[in-house]
């Protein structure tokens, strides 16, 4: 087995995630390292889509942001930001939706507003972008976080993008009628949700990482009763990725 | 170009007449970010940009160099300079410039 980075190990375990055939609605960074090693490795079917309307692009060479032209080149169809939207709230489709955030809480709800207080904030972000209307949309999304407790709060400063809200069935009575956080990918492990109640639990953690220690770099009770060690990358994953997806390591670094 | 052009073949046009006051062509006007099929964005003054945006005074120092010291757009054209216009221009096939040097 050869040594791996951190964002190697990010892109290949949500990757993963990725379902033949479903329909991957990527940012840039490491949601198009995950979408483009799935794509190669366990799901063929599946394309990318951007939100600036590109619609499954060739990707000989890797994007550097939603409006880079390498976004627009080999695609079926270039559409603009309504129709990706659309396309994204198509019932039809398993759209997933890969978002990244400075805060998530225990329901996978997402702030990528600010921290502190709205009036007097400590930091201001850049918004949701599109980030809402994805948590909102898609089938599904995953989100791509740092594993800090000052990132894994009791609450949000901000309620940006909605996952599962307060729990249980609150989604759905907010009026959304699908889609939800499927799963938190960090640079530690990897958080799913239970089924019924909708908090987050430990589902993998990464080899030479401890349960204990994402607990304690998680600001809420976090229960690892469910979880094993994740898989290391495989050989396979490892070249796909190096050798195809990024090889001049534009965002592996 | 005249506007019975745009009328001969509507299904291109993706705007309509209300919001558009005048149409002005302006080589590398994207610059520093790019143009599908006419020129890549440059990474390299994308990379001093990203650098020097994050200190006020450097960025005020940006600014004045990069824009209000500036007469005109030929100006600007010419202090990027016919080099680094040449690097970025748009291979015709896939819309940019492949195998850009990006990092």
């Amino acid at each position: 087995m050869s040594p791996y980075t951190e964002r190697e190990m990010m892109s290949i375990a949500a990757g993963r995630l990725v379902k033949n055939g479903q329909v991957l609605f990527a940012g840039t960074g490491l949601s198009m390292l995950a979408a483009a090693v799935a794509k190669r490795v366990n799901a063929p079917d599946s394309l990318v889509f951007f939100e600036t309307g590109g619609i499954d692009p060739s990707l000989d060479e890797l994007p550097l942001a939603v409006g880079d032209p390498r976004v627009m080149a080999g695609t079926s169809l270039n559409a603009g930001l309504v129709d990706a939207f659309a396309f994204l709230a198509n019932p039809r489709l398993e759209t997933i939706a890969f978002l990244g955030a400075a805060q998530v809480d225990r329901y996978g709800n997402l702030n990528t507003t600010l921290l502190g207080d709205f009036q007097h904030p400590k930091v201001r972000f850049a918004g949701s972008g599109g980030a809402c209307d994805a948590a909102s949309l898609a089938f599904g999304f995953i989100a791509f976080m740092q594993h800090e407790k000052r990132r894994f709060v009791e609450k949000l400063d901000y309620l940006t993008s909605p996952g599962w809200l307060t729990g249980g069935d609150s989604r759905r009575l907010a009026g959304h009628a699908r889609g939800g956080p499927l799963a938190v990918v960090t640079n530690l492990a990897v958080l799913k949700f239970d089924a019924a109640e909708k908090f987050m639990y430990l589902d993998e953690y990464y080899p030479g990482v401890s349960p204990r220690q994402v607990a304690e770099n998680t600001g809420f009770p976090l229960d690892i009763s469910r979880a094993r060690q994740a898989e290391p990358p495989s050989e396979r994953e490892l070249t796909i990725l190096r050798r195809e997806v990024d090889p001049e390591r534009l965002i592996l670094g | 170009m005249p506007a019975a052009l745009l009328r001969q073949d509507p299904d291109q046009n993706t705007l309509p007449p209300f919001l558009v006051d005048a149409v002005v062509p302006v080589p590398f006007g994207a610059h520093p970010t790019a143009c599908n099929y006419f020129y890549d964005y440059d990474p390299e003054h994308l990379h001093r940009y990203r650098e020097e945006a994050e200190d006020e005074a450097r960025f005020a120092a940006y600014l004045r160099e990069w824009v209000y010291g500036l007469p005109d757009e030929a100006a600007y054209r010419e202090k990027v300079g016919a080099n680094q216009l040449q690097l970025i221009r748009a291979n015709s096939q896939v819309g940019y410039a492949v195998g850009l040097d990006r990092r």
